[in-house]
């Protein structure tokens, strides 16, 4: 388990480099840039072409590409992100407060996710073909079918028009007002569970329809255990695995989710701080950002990979 | 490739036979194929029938956009925010209405519709190509080639595929060619996964070792072999991914990455839906509601397509 756990660390670290020469090199061809946001956030035209060649010289925005990447480079493997021009602080000081907001957004929308999605699954492979199992279904094709923006646009409508209640302008953090912080972020990431649920619950269905006919379930039955025992203790930590690794990967589709939630519910993390910054073409902020997004889902792929292991000592012995 | 005519020639005489001798046969036996196939399909699947029908039909008209959109999609007709099925002075139906700058609502919809589908399908059908090719290279020469390739696919895989392709478009541009390219390659990772695992199995094949034997090259086994065998597979992946693409599509649009205006989308045709909603909520219904019907036919249809092509999930459910 320590070789397993030690080599899947070491493969974080090129993992992170490879992604971030990919993000720097594509976010270099930027149109545009930072220094027209800067000097003149209205589009005005009244600094002079010189002024703005001496501010590029001195963001290093002439030098030739790969000295630019190098300079990169080795700022960030000390732990320096960069400059965000724009807000004039360390693009690490403002990931280290957005991540908390897009972790927590997504952490929650995962959890209702899977709290809905199991016994939803469950309950459909049991009842199979009866109404509740075809009404289970219709419900889930239409989760996945409804795009998550368009659903958290009406939401936030419906809220507004029914209990006039509006997303909040000032934004609670999680270790000041805990009770507040999830007040606000339980309604994006209701939106966001819900259609990774209808992701999920599917591949319950399915997976325990196959482990009800093992002959392990029938003889479980056979010798008179409660049915709810056998689907609890003998059908469902079989079916887990393929259901673990989809949740996984939907992480990803969460945190996509999250990204969008963000700038519709005025959530002040990672996505919305996106937004901002590419249309200030805030260059380190967006770099910044898309590797902080490409860290939250690496750790998650990562502590999915370890319970794996730690689940099936096939893996860790493979 | 030489010799591929002449075996379709003798593999199906009987094909050519009832297809009306005297015409350009081939053209003729080949629509007659797939009218055949397609009314065999729907027989077994009759929602997913239903739903393709649905999508041909739509994907028809909004190529048609020019010829059947009343007004121009980028010019205001009428006072804004009007109601559906209110009239112009002039006397024209405006069938949704129009929007906060008094455009025509069901013009920009077909418009819209044409940018949404042609990203939803091409999209794809560039991302999951190359991710067939690599999916299949990779598996085939095993070994170092494999290894790489997989830690790199890893890599992509960690990238979630609405920052990857917001990253693209962020890089070259908000237009419909970089948008088409962006999914694509956010689709790449994970299709080339899919694809690898299928063609480990069909590696294992006896007429692929017996190929081998006869000292075919490997080039020539992969174009011969496994990209012919890899077709079903492709197709469903293709089909399941279409539904994603115009999702992330409307996405992007929206949150102004993706498409930008005045080209319609029906991502940025929401983009102002939460500020006027008041005054007019068919500005956040129509389109939200279209791409839902839409993408729910198409994963209808694809699910169907997957148990069609696929033997082993046959009977299941």
């Amino acid at each position: 388990m320590r070789t397993y756990v030690a080599r899947r660390l070491l493969l974080v670290l090129p993992t992170l480099f490879l992604l971030g020469t990919f993000l720097f090199f594509m976010l270099r061809v930027l149109p545009g840039d930072v220094v027209f946001g800067i000097i003149a956030p209205g589009g005005g035209a009244s600094v002079s072409e010189e002024e703005m060649n001496r501010l590029r010289r001195d963001l290093g925005l002439l030098d030739p590409i790969h000295e630019q990447y190098a300079r990169w480079l080795w700022r960030t493997l000390r732990g320096d992100l960069g400059q965000s021009v724009r807000a004039q602080s360390p693009v690490l000081d403002i990931l280290l407060t957005k991540v908390q907001v897009t972790a927590a957004l997504a952490v929650l929308a995962m959890v209702i996710a899977l709290v809905l999605a199991i016994p939803l699954g469950i309950l459909s492979a049991i009842s199979r073909g009866s109404l509740l199992d075809q009404g289970i279904r219709a419900f889930t094709a239409t989760g996945l079918a409804l795009p998550t923006f368009w659903v958290g646009i009406i939401v936030i409508l419906m809220l507004l028009r029914i209990f006039h209640w509006s997303p909040p302008i000032q934004f609670a953090p999680i270790h000041k007002d805990p009770i507040a912080n999830f007040r606000i972020l339980i309604i994006p990431a209701l939106v966001l569970g819900f259609r990774s649920a209808a992701f999920i619950s599917r591949l319950v269905r399915s997976m325990m329809l196959e482990v009800l006919t093992e002959d392990y379930v029938r003889t479980a039955r056979a010798k008179g255990l409660v049915p709810w025992t056998v689907i609890v203790r003998h059908a469902l930590p079989n079916a887990s695995l393929p259901v673990i690794t989809l949740a996984a990967l939907s992480f990803s589709q969460i945190v996509e989710g999250a990204v969008i939630m963000e700038v519709i519910f005025n959530l002040p993390g990672l996505g919305s701080m996106m937004q901002q910054a590419v249309f200030a073409r805030d260059f380190d902020l967006v770099l910044g950002v898309a590797i902080g997004l490409a860290v939250v889902t690496l750790v998650w792929i990562l502590i999915v990979d370890l319970t794996y292991a730690w689940l099936d000592p096939r893996i860790r012995y493979s | 490739m030489p010799g591929s005519t002449l075996a379709s020639d003798t593999r199906d005489p009987a094909a050519r036979g009832t297809a009306a001798p005297g015409l350009p046969g081939s053209a003729l036996g080949l629509g007659r194929r797939v009218v055949g196939g397609a009314w065999a399909f729907t027989r077994a699947h009759p929602a997913g029938g239903a739903a393709g029908l649905l999508l041909l039909i739509l994907l028809i008209v909004v190529m048609l956009a020019d010829v059947i959109a009343p007004f121009r999609f980028d010019r205001s007709v009428a006072s804004r925010f009007l109601g559906p099925l209110s009239e112009t002075r002039a006397g024209q139906m405006l069938w949704l209405g129009t929007d906060e700058i008094g455009r025509d609502l069901f013009t920009r919809m077909l418009h819209g519709g044409r940018t949404s589908l042609y990203v939803g399908l091409a999209a794809p059908l560039l991302g999951i190509s190359l991710g067939a090719i690599i999916g299949i290279v990779s598996a085939y020469f095993g070994g170092v080639v494999d290894l790489l390739v997989q830690r790199l696919v890893d890599v992509f895989l960690t990238l979630p595929a609405l920052v990857m392709a917001m990253v693209i478009t962020i890089g070259l541009g908000f237009t419909m060619p970089v948008v088409i390219i962006a999914i694509g390659v956010s689709l790449v990772a994970a299709s080339s996964r899919v694809m690898r695992a299928h063609a480990l199995t069909l590696r294992e094949m006896q007429y692929v070792t017996a190929s081998e034997a006869i000292g075919t090259s490997k080039a020539r086994i992969v174009m011969r072999h496994l990209v012919p065998n890899s077709v079903a597979p492709f197709l469903v992946l293709f089909a399941v991914n279409v539904g994603n693409a115009i999702t992330t599509e409307a996405a992007l649009s929206f949150l102004g990455l993706g498409i930008s205006p005045p080209t319609p989308s029906w991502g940025n045709m929401l983009t102002t839906a939460q500020q006027y909603f008041e005054h007019a909520p068919q500005i956040a219904f129509v389109p939200g509601l279209t791409v839902a019907v839409v993408v729910l036919a198409v994963n209808l249809f694809g699910d169907s397509l997957r148990d069609a092509l696929d033997p082993r999930l046959r009977g299941r459910r």
